[in-house]
């Protein structure tokens, strides 16, 4: 679907309309348990985790203000697929997610999704190791 | 393994509860090298690709091998599960939705307030920034005032995509469907229109 920047300024009216209920929540998983888990892992295997996982580690660490999402997500432009402020917009970029999760796109193939499942037998002597 | 599986809504799972168990397990084994595997699986499943509450959707799985084996970048597939979880929240009534709220919380509080302090990894400078927690009139607040863009110090410039062969925009394939976002619109916020970076104590 194409997007089509000139028909903003209408949109943007109504996104930006205060009296608009938000209808909708964006929900969080609860990571508190696998904090402390995560804590556990000594700094020997946090360098190895993070060869392996990039920042995982750190983000898990990291306490989100839903209030702030619920704010920011007010602002959400559907047909713009943006967010919009007073005179500006904000777009989340790839180019700002790959530095954020400190994953640089070029150094490997992005993951396609084509909803063809790994066995499990397969992945688990090999990963997981469960008993 | 296969026995663990829980089916949920219209799919399969592990629950979360289950995989934080077998964690105890491994760390009291210290089994360090599985147990990073294992936090790793459950990390990209409740934080990076959740679905349904507490539960490891059996596409992460998929996700998992990916990296591991082929070693491919989940950066477009989190923006496209991100771009489709704002979206449908606004067009359908379901009403809860999950996404990686962490990545998009950094991005818009790496570029949101006062105190920059130089750090080149945006979780640092979001976790040292020690914000306050402020109920949800406060943010929206906050937000009504943002009226500046400055590049973030963790920011460096580089090339921007802002197509994709013949496709409108970028297209992005997440792991529920695929969906594109208008880079157009950020040329601002990559500080193009305007030469040289804005400063940041504007």
């Amino acid at each position: 679907m194409e997007i089509k920047p000139e028909f903003g300024v209408e949109k943007r009216s109504k996104s930006m309309d205060p009296k608009k209920k938000m209808k909708f929540e964006l929900i969080d998983n609860n990571l508190s348990s696998l904090r402390e888990l995560g804590r556990k892992l000594k700094a020997i295997h946090r360098g190895a985790f993070r060869r392996k996982y990039e920042n995982l580690l750190g983000l898990l660490e990291l306490e989100v203000q839903i209030p702030a999402i619920m704010a920011l997500a007010h602002y959400y432009d559907t047909s713009l697929r943006c967010f919009t402020f007073q005179d500006f917009q904000l777009v989340p970029t790839v180019e700002e997610y790959e530095q954020i999760l400190d994953m640089p796109l070029n150094d490997g193939v992005p993951y396609r999704h084509f909803e063809q499942h790994v066995s499990i037998p397969t992945l688990s002597p090999k990963f997981l190791r469960m008993s | 393994m296969s026995s663990w599986l829980v089916a949920i809504k219209d799919t399969k799972g592990f629950s979360q509860r289950f995989l934080e168990a077998h964690l105890r397990q491994l760390s009291v084994k210290e089994d360090w090298e599985t147990f990073m595997d294992v936090i790793a699986l459950t990390l990209y499943g409740v934080m990076l690709f959740p679905y349904v509450g507490d539960y490891v959707d059996i596409v992460v799985v998929d996700i998992f091998v990916a990296v591991r084996t082929r070693f491919e970048n989940l950066v477009i597939a989190i923006l496209a599960d991100t771009y489709l979880a704002l979206d449908l929240c606004y067009e359908t009534r379901v009403r809860k939705r999950y996404c990686c709220l962490p990545m998009l919380y950094i991005w818009s509080m790496a570029r949101n307030g006062d105190n920059v302090i130089e750090v080149r990894c945006p979780i640092e400078l979001v976790t040292q920034k020690k914000l306050e927690i402020r109920g949800s009139k406060e943010w929206a607040q906050s937000f009504a005032g943002l009226n500046q863009l400055w590049q973030p110090s963790w920011k460096q410039r580089k090339s921007l995509i802002y197509s994709y062969a013949d496709f409108p925009n970028v297209p992005l394939i997440g792991t529920k469907g695929c969906i594109n976002y208008n880079p157009v619109l950020a040329q601002r916020q990559f500080g193009y229109p305007i030469r040289g970076a804005p400063n940041l104590l504007l």
